[in-house]
């Protein structure tokens, strides 16, 4: 209804304007164009702050000369604590602005960002700022564990035999650290499994130990939880502040307020770009972005006219692709099962690759079923965007479900979980076979963290390097069809987040992993770089900077509650192992907490029995759920207001056009 | 010849869009003509330091739209017109469209922006529009 009207009201608008060109040049401008500075007076130049005159359109010797008359003016008669406040606001901004600039010189990696933005465009230099982002969370939780678990561990050094608590069997306790009859090729294969010299050393949770009569006051196994837990905390609730950052953008790009041609045309064109080749891709992508923008106009319409039974062959269709994709993904799921049970036959004499099958076949997994799910996405028959989206969904889906199913096997295997009668577990609680079983489950994921380094490092040289020089130096048909690789940059994010959930996931079992971690993404950012300026080329689809932040945090998230939900379940209920590590004598590690707050006063005791207790949280979730209601109806409110200023918008504009129409009949008709 | 006090000096369009930072951009002489105080394109060195400061990272972004509404406005009439947005699209995709795509794509924008209605893009449905579209502060601006 709007449209058209609009529409209507265009002609009637075009013909006034030609009568009526004399009189809109006699109404007044309020372009900001032509606003000249000089005509401002006197009392508003005073109130100009610095903000407002650097975001003036005049010339920096107009805004000099402003900014010179500000601070001379004395004309006004003004209390001296006055201008003293405004001497000191201002030398806050300038130290403020100082620090800032400073701060932007030293960053790290900021020559190679900018030159990767100015080759290729924000949308892949987005990847490696998200690089950046993760080498610091892995480096804030390396300083927090070492700060409150390794530095008080290493302080009060226990050497004694182990004490053995109350429940102790002797056949749980049957942990030796003896590693002296291993022979250097031995010790060679220990730094890609983590046995040997490694296994008994800081890297894992079993060399933890301290007295159990310590007198400091300083309680580790509470310093233990609770600094794994709260870094946990703080890396969730920062992934949601950034995330809220970029939802208003996001929600703003759907397709009520999308002006999307429009802008796209004044937007698209990225500024920083330098070299001629990375030129004509940009402007092919622009024009391939228009092209499907036409088509799409043309593929709606046609939907439109689709029949019923051709509807109801395309849903069939789908449903039997995404049956396909289920039963693909089960076929995975069922190989990663076979891989861990074969590589946990015999932990400790298996070879090295029989260890490391778990880690190959869930990349395998990995490698394989998206382009299955790219194949498959192009006969459902929708539109370009979609396809991506669906696709890219997909594989973050399989991504982080095969390494939970991974962790569901392993923690069956190790842990029980399933069988709990089954006699080897009976007695320990956990599988008897393995004696520190927290060490074991560390040195899985360490594993994993050096078999995604191991893979970046071969396809970087094994895959990307022959195929650019096969590009380069070969002319069959097949060379011609591969061409370069491309930058695919959500791929990379996705492969990026399953690194880090692994470090997320493994953290309580291997304290050091994240600085590990650090190791691997600081040289992951420089294989990378090598492969994005040897071996691809710009990709044809322009990845947009503005979707990829969402995106980015959408997925840190998923991983992070993936790591969270086995992280609790193995800290509450299981029974943690007794020849080894910090919590050996207790049932389950979280019951250090239980045990460290009886020491606390009787009323800081009730405080926290009342909080804990259902009442208490009842009510909390009753609150919540009223400022729930309350948003929610405010952006219901908000919505109808808009539809409705809308409406206004165009009887305004109706208005306008009948009010010049009358007009211009009038001053035609004057004598 | 003082160069302090009597910075009188301009340097010409085709020195300045030969620049390794402008070569490439589509609008590289519109660019440099909505800077210099001639029209003409010659800037002098405050045009100069005008230029890529607006078009540095941290120019706020109301005097950026402003300059960007300058640069598209082909004929300097204060709207940006059909005739104006045909030229813009032809200059991004190097005339590859054809004609009637173009005027399809054109009537679009001016369908979707224009608020008021006169069948051109004044300033305010320009910076409305603008202040709609994220990736605008990343893409208009030139490093050094």
């Amino acid at each position: 209804f709007q449209k058209n009207s609009r529409k209507q009201q265009q002609h009637p608008g075009l013909e006034v304007m030609e009568d009526s060109q004399n009189i809109q040049h006699r109404l007044p401008q309020h372009d900001a164009l032509t606003a000249s500075p000089d005509l401002k007076t006197e009392t508003s130049l005073e109130d100009l702050g610095d903000h407002q005159l650097r975001a003036m359109p005049c010339s920096m010797q107009q805004k000099r000369f402003l900014s010179r008359q500000l601070n001379t003016s004395t004309r006004r008669e003004v209390a001296s604590w006055v201008t003293w406040h405004q001497k000191r606001c201002r030398a806050y901004r300038q130290l403020q602005e100082g620090i800032w600039n400073f701060a932007r010189i030293c960053q790290l990696w900021k020559a190679s960002l900018d030159e990767i933005e100015a080759v290729f465009g924000p949308g892949i230099q987005s990847y490696f700022s998200f690089l950046k982002l993760l080498l610091f969370i892995n480096f804030l939780a390396g300083l927090l564990i070492i700060c409150f678990i390794l530095l008080p561990v290493t302080i009060s050094h226990d050497t004694t035999s182990f004490l053995k608590g109350p429940s102790a069997e002797l056949e749980c306790m049957n942990y030796s650290s003896d590693i002296s009859h291993r022979s250097s090729w031995q010790h060679l294969q220990d730094i890609f499994t983590g046995d040997g010299y490694l296994e008994h050393s800081y890297l894992f949770y079993g060399a933890y130990r301290v007295k159990e009569d310590n007198k400091n006051n300083y309680n580790v196994h509470l310093a233990y939880l609770l600094s794994i837990l709260g870094y946990l905390f703080a890396s969730f609730l920062w992934i949601l502040l950034r995330m809220t950052a970029s939802l208003v953008q996001w929600l703003m790009l759907r397709w009520e307020f999308k002006p999307y041609n429009s802008t796209r045309i004044f937007t698209e064109w990225d500024f920083c770009i330098q070299s001629p080749e990375v030129a004509t891709l940009n402007q092919r992508s622009i024009y391939n972005g228009f092209k499907i923008d036409l088509a799409e106009q043309t593929r709606r319409m046609q939907k439109r006219q689709r029949t019923r039974k051709q509807l109801s062959q395309l849903y069939l269709l789908r449903l039997l692709i995404n049956g396909v994709i289920l039963l693909l993904m089960a076929a995975a799921f069922y190989c990663i099962h076979l891989a861990t049970e074969v590589s946990q036959q015999d932990a400790s004499s298996s070879s090295v690759v029989n260890q490391y099958l778990p880690p190959l076949v869930i990349s395998i997994a990995n490698v394989l079923l998206p382009f299955l799910f790219h194949a498959l996405a192009q006969l459902e028959g929708c539109s370009p965007n979609t396809e991506v989206n669906l696709t890219l969904v997909r594989c973050m889906t399989l991504k982080l479900s095969t390494l939970g199913i991974f962790l569901f096997f392993l923690g069956h295997r190790v842990l029980c979980t399933g069988s709990r009668n089954s006699p080897q577990c009976q007695l320990c609680g956990y599988n008897k076979l393995y004696q520190c079983w927290e060490t074991h489950i560390g040195q899985e994921m360490y594993k994993m963290t050096v078999f995604s380094f191991l893979t970046t490092l071969a396809f970087a040289f094994l895959i990307s390097l022959p195929r650019r020089l096969l590009a380069k130096h070969s002319s069959c048909a097949l060379a011609h069809w591969l061409g370069k690789e491309e930058f695919l940059v959500p791929h990379n994010v996705l492969d990026i987040v399953a690194a880090q959930t692994v470090i997320w996931t493994g953290i309580f079992f291997c304290p050091l992993l994240p600085l590990l971690g650090c190791v691997v993404i600081f040289l992951t950012f420089y294989i990378k770089k090598y492969t994005l300026f040897q071996n691809c080329q710009p990709s044809t689809q322009l990845f947009r900077a503005s979707h990829s932040k969402f995106l980015f945090q959408i997925m840190l998230l998923l991983g992070l509650f993936l790591a969270c939900m086995s992280l609790g379940y193995v800290i509450s209920s299981i029974r943690p192992s007794q020849p080894c590590g910090l919590f050996a004598n207790y049932s389950t590690p979280w019951q250090a907490v239980p045990k460290a707050m009886s020491h606390l006063s009787t009323s800081a005791m009730l405080v926290l029995d009342y909080a804990t207790s259902n009442v208490f949280c009842f009510l909390l979730l009753m609150l919540l759920s009223l400022i729930l209601t309350v948003y929610i109806s405010q952006a219901q409110a908000n919505r109808k207001e808009i539809e409705r200023l809308k409406k206004q918008r165009v009887q305004c504009v109706q208005e306008k056009w009948c009010l010049i129409k009358k007009l211009t009949l009038q001053l035609v008709n004057l004598p | 010849m003082d160069y302090k006090r009597d910075p009188g000096v301009t340097v010409p369009m085709q020195l300045i869009i030969n620049m390794p930072e402008l070569q490439e951009n589509p609008f590289k002489e519109r660019i440099v003509q909505s800077f210099s105080e001639d029209g003409e394109g010659n800037l002098s060195f405050n045009d100069f330091v005008d230029m890529f400061s607006v078009l540095s990272e941290t120019a706020p972004r109301e005097l950026k739209a402003i300059y960007a509404f300058k640069i598209y406005d082909f004929n300097s009439d204060n709207f940006i017109c059909k005739s104006d947005l045909e030229q813009t699209l032809n200059k991004l995709t190097k005339e590859d469209l054809t004609e009637e795509e173009v005027m399809l794509v054109c009537e679009k924008v001016i369908d979707e922006a224009d608020m008021d209605a006169d069948g051109k893009l004044g300033f305010t449905d320009f910076e409305n529009m603008i202040s709609k579209a994220p990736d605008f502060l990343s893409t208009f601006h030139i490093r050094i």
